[in-house]
């Protein structure tokens, strides 16, 4: 069942009946029963993976919690016959235990998501090796469907297992709660990522109908679909053709890749922060508070600014569990260390720099799928940001001599376009037929500008699957979405600020976007552009 | 107090440290600077700052870090 879909909105509808009818300690339960149901629709079969990662999660978190439990319990009874430095030596035991499971059990999770999502790739790879000695490996997996939401649920389910391990929280007891965490089914299909402690513990807590949560959940869903309908599916046709084997192989200019890039970097904004939008209005009208996913990336003035603001649940999963990991490990700090009482202070924060984006990135890039594309997009963003703060002192000394003013909004207007054009690179990387094409395009981008093909004369820019009244409705929705995003850069909180207008106004507002949503939106029966391109990571 | 500030000077001898309460809520110290800072007083102190302390409060300020490390030295 798509998030975009009509079939969806009744789901909904009927879920929130129920969840206010019912006493509010089953809520929950409704909330669980409606997970499963929505979870069937994507096929029977996927069911065993998602129940096989709960009973296991659940299972490793309680052998965790108990070791735990042991061990404060067994100090306690001793009383006061124990010294400070025996109860630190039992914490250390335990801790070293739990951190046992704890690494087998995310192995564990890592193993069936990696073997899932990779097969193709790591057989395709092993099956090149072995060909030079004359053998055949063939992939056993070549018929699993990879389940909806695996990525989702096993680094949510990885985050429970590591907060654990940490003692952030205990284990969740009742294995019917842990598994509405593990499938909330909002957020199943392309997250946000979240945690237990935030929001596990918000899913089975009682809620209070709230005509505001309703309001707003209701305007967030509306907004998400503006986004998905009319400007993602919408300029999916102009994308598909530029990058497509077909197009690649014509005398193509690099005008026509920055146009198709562009069309590319807005249907993937609007198809992923749309689906967040609906899947966090969702969430609000049940009462459960989802984390924000975007803040508005277009306005990006660094690429680590870019990923401060896209796909944050993802930024903080991995900031937590792999960004700090990494930059606290005893090698990376004893060589920072060096460094910095050798070099000064700044050298001491190049070795960090250099070591935790390279991993974080790389992870990413797995993340999105195991192509070389993904792993090259990794290994340029960290790049990126690993010379970024390699290099700022450079920077700052070359604004300096210039004397460029960089508080000035036109310095601000220049790091956007900078960001977004090596943005426009990453995007070429991932989205080009192959790695090869994608280095072609990018150096036809700048070393092949021909710009006839926007004037239309002879209608070329009309046949890329949208034409002129197509067009101008898309030049419009992203003008709308524009603005939106510069009056939330300055502060606008808009579903506030409309409802403190009248009635009148309100509501022209709301019923002109639905309005907008049914008249222009697409609705993809003649192209598969409405399923959600991140619900595939 | 006065050697937290005196680390946090060395790293980032730009800000005034006796003063900043959102060092980063702001995003006045990122997180390499963080990592610097972390390093610096698990040596200086001998202690270990472990990943589950990474939480803005526990950086937030001087006394913030102040607190941390006395909490930590208290439990060692």
């Amino acid at each position: 069942m798509a998030l975009n879909s009509l079939a969806f909105v009744a789901f909904l509808a009927i879920v929130l009946v129920v969840y206010y009818i019912v006493p509010k300690k089953f809520q929950w339960v409704v909330l669980l029963v409606a997970s499963y149901g929505f979870y069937v629709t994507s096929g029977l079969k996927n069911l065993v993976f998602i129940i096989s990662t709960t009973i296991f999660t659940y299972l490793a978190g309680l052998w965790m919690q108990s070791i735990r439990d042991k061990q404060q319990n067994y100090v306690k009874s001793l009383g006061d016959g124990v010294t400070k430095e025996e109860k630190r030596e039992y914490k250390k035991i335990a801790n070293k235990k739990i951190h046992t499971v704890q690494v087998l059990a995310v192995l564990v999770n890592l193993g069936v998501l990696i073997l899932l999502k990779c097969h193709g790739f790591i057989f395709d790879n092993i099956d090149k090796v072995f060909t030079l000695f004359k053998w055949d490996i063939s992939d056993p997996l070549v018929n699993i469907i990879v389940p909806l939401g695996l990525s989702y649920y096993t680094f949510n389910s990885i985050g429970y297992l590591i907060d654990i391990s940490r003692g952030k929280h205990a284990a969740e007891r009742n294995i019917g709660k842990f598994a509405l965490f593990v499938s909330f089914f909002p957020s199943i299909v392309q997250g946000p990522l979240f945690r237990y402690c935030d929001v596990g513990v918000q899913l089975t807590k009682e809620h209070k109908l709230d005509y505001t949560n309703i309001k707003y959940g209701a305007q967030l869903i509306l907004w998400g679909f503006f986004k998905k309908l009319v400007i993602a599916d919408r300029v999916a046709p102009i994308t598909a053709h530029i990058f497509s084997p077909e197009f690649v192989a014509t005398d193509y200019n690099g005008s026509q890749v920055f146009f198709g890039v562009l069309a590319y970097s807005f249907q993937i904004y609007c198809d992923f922060s749309g689906g967040t939008d609906i899947t966090r209005g969702a969430a609000q009208m049940m009462g459960i508070d989802l984390p924000v996913n975007f803040e508005r990336p277009f306005f990006a003035t660094s690429m680590a600014n870019f990923w401060q603001r896209w796909h944050m649940s993802l930024g903080a999963w991995m900031r937590e569990f792999v960004f700090y990991p990494v930059m606290l490990c005893k090698p990376v700090t004893a060589v920072s260390k060096k460094f910095r009482k050798k070099f000064g202070p700044h050298a001491g924060k190049i070795v960090p720099s250099v070591a935790a984006p390279f991993v974080v990135f790389f992870l990413i890039g797995i993340w999105h799928g195991i192509t070389w594309q993904y792993i090259t997009n990794g290994l340029y963003n960290a790049i990126l940001i690993s010379s970024t703060v390699a290099l700022t002192p450079v920077y700052n000394k070359i604004a300096k001599t210039l004397r460029i003013n960089t508080e000035a909004f036109s310095f601000r207007i220049f790091q956007m376009l900078r960001t977004f054009m090596l943005l426009c690179i990453s995007r070429v990387i991932v989205k080009a037929p192959s790695i090869t094409d994608a280095f072609a395009m990018i150096k036809r981008m700048f070393t092949s500008i021909d710009l006839k093909f926007l004037c239309g004369v002879d209608g070329e820019i009309y046949s890329y699957g949208v034409d002129e009244k197509g067009m101008k409705v898309l030049f419009l929705a992203i003008l709308v979405l524009l603005v939106v995003g510069i009056l939330q850069e300055n502060g606008l909180k808009i579903r506030e600020a409309l409802s403190r207008q009248n009635l009148i106004f309100r509501w022209f507002i709301l019923l002109l976007l639905l309005t907008v949503i049914l008249v222009f939106g697409i609705y993809g029966p003649e192209f598969d552009v409405s399923a959600f391109i991140y619900g595939r990571f | 107090m006065e050697k937290i500030i005196e680390i946090l000077e060395s790293i980032r001898s730009d800000i005034d440290f006796t003063k900043e309460e959102k060092l980063i809520d702001d995003g006045i110290l990122d997180s390499f600077d963080i990592v610097s800072v972390v390093g610096e007083l698990c040596d200086y102190y001998d202690i270990t700052i472990t990943v589950d302390m990474m939480e803005p409060e526990n950086f937030n300020s001087a006394a913030a870090i102040h607190a941390l490390v006395e909490s930590i030295l208290d439990e060692e």
